[in-house]
C-alpha cells in the first residue's frame, strides 16, 4: 500500500505548493492524480519518486519510509517523468541494461521484458540507435519500457499518454490494467479526463496544493462524468 | 534591427545569468547566482592583477630591447590564440547545436539574423575575455610610454575588430572537425581526434610563430612582427596603427575583416540547416539483435560514467591533456633520449631537475587535468534519473571518482615503470615513484568533485560552459597543478626519501579529509534538491 501522511512540500519557504496531502492506494489501484497547472501534481509525483526533497509529513510503500530507507523504498517503485531527459550518449538497448543492472534484474527476466514491451510499443528495431536519434514519443516509449523492466510493486507516471501514438497509448492502457489484476499499484497524473475515467478505479482531485476530494471513481463521479465532476468541484471549492 | 536586438538580449540573458539573481524562485537560489558573479568577478581580479604582474616584468625586458610595443603585440598574439583555441569548441555548439534552434526558426526572423544574433552574442563573449587578458598590459603601457588621443582611438577599435577574425576561423575549423566526424561511425572519437590534430597544429604553428619562446625574444633572437606578418597579418596592421596612428592599415584591418566575417555570414546562412542536419544527424544501426549481459550495480554506473565521458568531445579534450603530455614526454625520453629532449626544451640540467623531483613530476601531469570537476553537474536534466533509482549517493560519487582513475593508474603505473628504468634510485624512491602520484591522483579527483558539488549547476545549455568556464574547472586546474609544484619549490634541490614521503603522507591526509567532505556535502546537497 501507498500511503501518504501528512505530506507538505514547498519551493520557497512560507509559500507551500502542497499542504498537508493525504492519501492511501491500495494494491491493485489505478490511482488518477488530477489536477489543473500548477496544482503540485508534479511536485507530489517527484516526491513519492524520491526525486524531489521535502521535509514535512512522510510517504510509504508497504510500510517503509521513502525518508528513512529510500534505497529500499525506491527498489520497490519505476517513475517515468512527464518530459524524460534519457541519456543521449547511451543507445536505446545501453539505456535499458543500464537500469535493468540498477534493479539487479536477472539475464532471463530482462531478456523476456525488453522482447515483450519493446515489441509492444514498436522500439524493438531501434534499440540500437542512440538516444539522441529518438523523437520524443520514442523517448517517453523507452522510459516506459526501463519501468516495466524491474516489476516494480508501484509505477509512477507523470502525464504517461502525452507523445505516445494511438497504439502505444492503447498497449500502455492494457499494460496498466495488467499491472494492476496482478497487484501492483499505478499513481498517475493526467489532463485527459476521458482517459482518466475509463481506466482508473480511484481518483485524487488536487488544487492549488489541497486534496479537494479523494476516494472510489464511481462513489465520487456517481452519474456524473468525470469532466463535469472536476470542473463543478474545481469551481466550487 | 529590432528583431536581431531582442535575439541578442535574449542570448545574454541565458549567458550572463542576470535573470537568476533578479527572479530567481528562492532567496537560496538568488544569493547561489550573487556569488557566483561576485566569484567570478574576483577571479577575474585575480586573473588580471596576475598579467599585470607578468607584464610589468615583461615590459622592462622590451623597454630595454627598444619595443615598448610588443607588450601590446604579445598580448594580442596570446589573446588571438586563446580565441582560436576555444572557440573550435564553442564557435560550432554556438551557431549550430543551440538548445533553441527549433523555437527561433519557427518565429519570423530569417535565418541570417538568427546567426548574426549567435555571433554577437560569440563576440560579446569573447570581448569579456580579452578584457581580462588585455586590460593589464595595456595598463602598463600607458605607464610607461607616453600615448596620444589617437593612440586610444586606435586601440579600441583595433580591440573591438582583431577577435571577430580568430572566432570566425576557430569556429570553421570546429564546424569542419564536427562535419567531418559526423560522417564517420564513432562521431565523437573522430571529433576528439580531430580535434587533437587541429589543436597540436595551431600550436606548433604558435610555437614556430615564437609565441611561446619569450626567451629568444628577450635575447632578440626573434623579431615576431616578422614572424607573423604572412601568416596572420592583422597583428602587423596592428602595431602600424598603435605605433604609427596608420589610418591605412586600420582601413585595411576593417576591410580584411568585414570580407572574412560576410563571406563566413553568407556561406553559414546558405548551408546552415544542411550543416546542422549533418551535425545533429546520429547513425542508424540496422541491425535488430541486441546484447543482455547483466553486470553489477557499481559496474553498471561505472560504464555509464565511461560512455558519458567519451560521448562529449570537448570534455575528453579539456581532461586528458596532462596524461596525453606526460606519455609524449615519456616517449620522447626514451626516444630520443634525456640529454637530446634536455636540449631541445632548452631547459638546462633537466636530468637533475626531473631526477630529484620524479614523483611529483608524474603527479603534475596527472593532477593538472581531472575529470570529476564538472562530472555531477554534466548529469543535468538527466539526473531524475540518479535521484529516483535505487543507488546510495556515494556510490554514484565513486563511480565519479574512479573514471578519473581508470584513466590516471595505468598511466602512473607506466610512467612510473619506464622512470624506474631510466634513472638510478634508491628503493624508497622507487617505490614512491607509484604510490606519491597514486595519492596525489585520488586527493585531486576528490578535490573536483567536491568543487562541482560547492559549484553545483545542473541546468546549463551548453556543455562546453560546464567543461572548461566554470569556477571548478579553473580552480581544479590550478590546484591540481600546485599540488605538485608546491612541493617541488619548496625544497627543489632534495633527493631525499624522507621529504617525499612527507609530502605523500600529507596528501593521504588531504584526501582523507576531501573523502570525508565529498561525502557528507553530496549527501546532503544532492539529496535535498528539488
Amino acid at each position: 500500500m501507498l500511503k501518504i501522511e501528512n505530506y507538505s512540500m514547498a519551493y520557497i519557504k512560507g509559500k507551500p505548493v502542497v499542504s498537508d496531502l493525504n492519501l492511501e492506494v491500495q494494491e491493485g489501484d489505478i490511482f488518477a492524480f488530477i489536477g489543473h497547472n500548477g496544482a503540485g501534481k508534479t511536485t507530489t509525483i517527484k516526491s513519492i519518486a524520491g526525486v524531489n526533497y521535502f521535509e514535512e509529513g512522510n510517504i510509504l510503500l508497504d510500510g517503509i519510509s521513502i525518508k528513512q530507507d529510500p534505497i529500499a523504498f525506491k527498489k520497490n517503485i519505476a517513475y517515468i517523468p512527464d518530459n524524460p531527459d534519457l541519456y543521449e550518449y547511451l543507445t536505446g538497448i545501453q539505456y535499458l541494461n543500464f537500469i535493468a543492472d540498477i534493479y539487479e534484474v536477472s539475464q532471463a527476466d530482462r531478456q523476456g521484458a525488453i522482447k515483450k514491451y519493446a515489441t509492444a510499443f514498436d522500439l524493438i528495431v531501434n534499440l540500437n540507435d542512440l538516444i539522441a536519434s529518438y523523437s520524443h514519443g520514442m523517448k517517453q516509449k523507452l522510459a516506459i519500457i526501463s519501468a516495466l523492466i524491474h516489476d516494480p510493486k508501484l509505477y509512477i507516471l507523470d502525464e504517461p499518454f502525452v507523445g505516445l501514438d494511438p497504439y502505444a497509448a492503447h498497449n500502455l492502457k492494457e499494460i496498466m490494467r495488467e499491472k494492476c489484476q496482478a497487484g501492483k499499484i499505478i499513481f498517475f497524473s493526467t489532463h485527459v479526463l476521458d482517459t482518466a475515467e475509463k481506466l482508473c478505479n480511484k481518483i485524487a482531485i488536487i488544487k492549488k496544493g489541497k486534496l479537494i476530494v479523494a476516494g472510489d471513481m464511481k462513489k465520487i463521479l456517481k452519474n456524473n462524468s468525470l469532466e463535469e465532476t472536476f470542473l463543478e468541484l474545481v469551481e466550487h471549492d | 534591427m529590432t528583431k536581431l536586438y531582442l535575439l541578442i538580449k535574449n542570448n545574454l540573458l541565458g549567458f550572463s545569468g542576470i535573470n537568476k539573481i533578479k527572479y530567481a524562485k528562492s532567496g537560496k537560489e538568488r544569493r547561489s547566482a550573487q556569488f557566483n558573479f561576485i566569484l567570478f568577478g574576483a577571479v577575474a581580479v585575480l586573473f588580471c592583477n596576475y598579467i599585470y604582474l607578468f607584464a610589468k616584468s615583461a615590459m622592462k625586458v622590451f623597454i630595454m630591447l627598444n619595443k615598448p610595443e610588443y607588450l601590446l603585440v604579445l598580448a594580442m598574439l596570446i589573446c588571438s590564440s586563446y580565441i582560436l583555441i576555444v572557440n573550435i569548441f564553442k564557435g560550432p555548439q554556438t551557431i549550430f547545436k543551440f538548445k533553441d534552434y527549433d523555437l527561433l526558426l519557427s518565429l519570423p526572423v530569417t535565418k541570417r539574423v538568427i546567426i548574426v544574433s549567435k555571433l554577437i552574442a560569440l563576440y560579446l563573449y569573447n570581448i569579456l575575455f580579452q578584457i581580462i587578458i588585455l586590460l593589464p598590459p595595456l595598463i602598463v603601457y600607458i605607464k610607461n610610454v607616453k600615448v596620444d588621443s589617437t593612440f586610444y582611438f586606435m586601440y579600441v577599435v583595433c580591440f573591438l575588430i582583431i577577435p571577430i577574425l580568430p572566432i570566425v576561423v576557430a569556429t570553421l575549423l570546429g564546424t569542419i572537425v564536427n562535419y567531418l566526424a559526423s560522417k564517420l561511425k564513432f562521431k565523437n572519437m573522430s571529433t576528439v581526434l580531430f580535434s587533437i590534430i587541429l589543436m597540436a597544429i595551431i600550436l606548433v604553428v604558435n610555437y614556430k610563430l615564437g609565441a611561446t619562446k619569450l626567451n629568444d625574444l628577450v635575447i632578440g633572437q626573434i623579431n615576431i612582427i616578422d614572424k607573423i606578418k604572412y601568416p596572420y597579418p592583422l597583428i602587423f596592421f596592428y602595431q602600424k596603427c598603435i605605433t604609427e596612428a596608420s589610418y591605412l592599415y586600420l582601413l585595411l584591418m576593417i576591410v580584411i575583416t568585414t570580407i572574412g566575417s560576410g563571406l563566413f555570414l553568407v556561406i553559414i546562412s546558405r548551408y546552415h540547416s544542411k550543416i546542422n542536419q549533418s551535425l545533429s544527424g546520429e547513425h542508424k544501426n540496422l541491425k535488430t539483435n541486441y546484447k543482455v549481459n547483466p553486470k553489477s550495480r557499481f559496474k553498471a554506473l561505472f560504464i555509464k560514467e565511461i560512455k558519458r565521458y567519451f560521448a562529449s568531445p570537448v570534455y575528453v579534450l579539456n581532461t586528458i591533456v596532462g596524461l596525453v603530455m606526460l606519455l609524449l614526454l615519456l616517449g620522447a625520453l626514451i626516444y630520443f633520449g634525456l640529454d637530446q629532449v634536455s636540449a631541445y626544451l632548452k631547459i638546462p640540467n633537466i636530468n637533475n631537475i626531473i631526477e630529484k623531483s620524479l614523483p611529483f613530476v608524474i603527479t603534475l601531469f596527472c593532477t593538472m587535468s581531472c575529470t570529476t570537476h564538472c562530472s555531477v553537474s554534466l548529469e543535468g536534466k538527466t539526473f531524475w534519473i540518479m535521484r529516483s533509482l535505487p543507488v546510495a549517493i556515494n556510490q554514484i560519487m565513486t563511480a565519479k571518482i574512479m573514471l578519473n582513475l581508470f584513466f590516471c593508474i595505468p598511466v602512473i603505473l607506466i610512467s612510473a615503470t619506464i622512470l624506474n628504468f631510466m634513472f638510478e634510485l634508491t628503493l624508497a624512491i622507487r617505490i614512491l615513484l607509484y604510490i606519491t602520484p597514486i595519492i596525489a591522483v585520488i586527493l585531486s579527483s576528490y578535490l573536483g568533485l567536491l568543487l562541482d558539488l560547492v559549484f553545483l549547476k545542473l541546468d546549463w545549455d551548453n556543455e562546453v560552459y560546464v567543461v572548461k568556464q566554470r569556477i571548478p574547472a579553473l580552480i581544479a586546474v590550478f590546484s591540481g597543478m600546485l599540488l605538485a609544484i608546491i612541493p617541488m619549490a619548496i625544497k627543489y634541490a632534495i633527493k631525499n626519501w624522507y621529504y617525499i614521503t612527507a609530502i605523500t603522507i600529507i596528501y593521504t591526509i588531504l584526501a582523507l579529509i576531501f573523502i570525508y567532505l565529498v561525502k557528507r556535502i553530496s549527501e546532503q546537497k544532492l539529496n535535498h534538491l528539488n
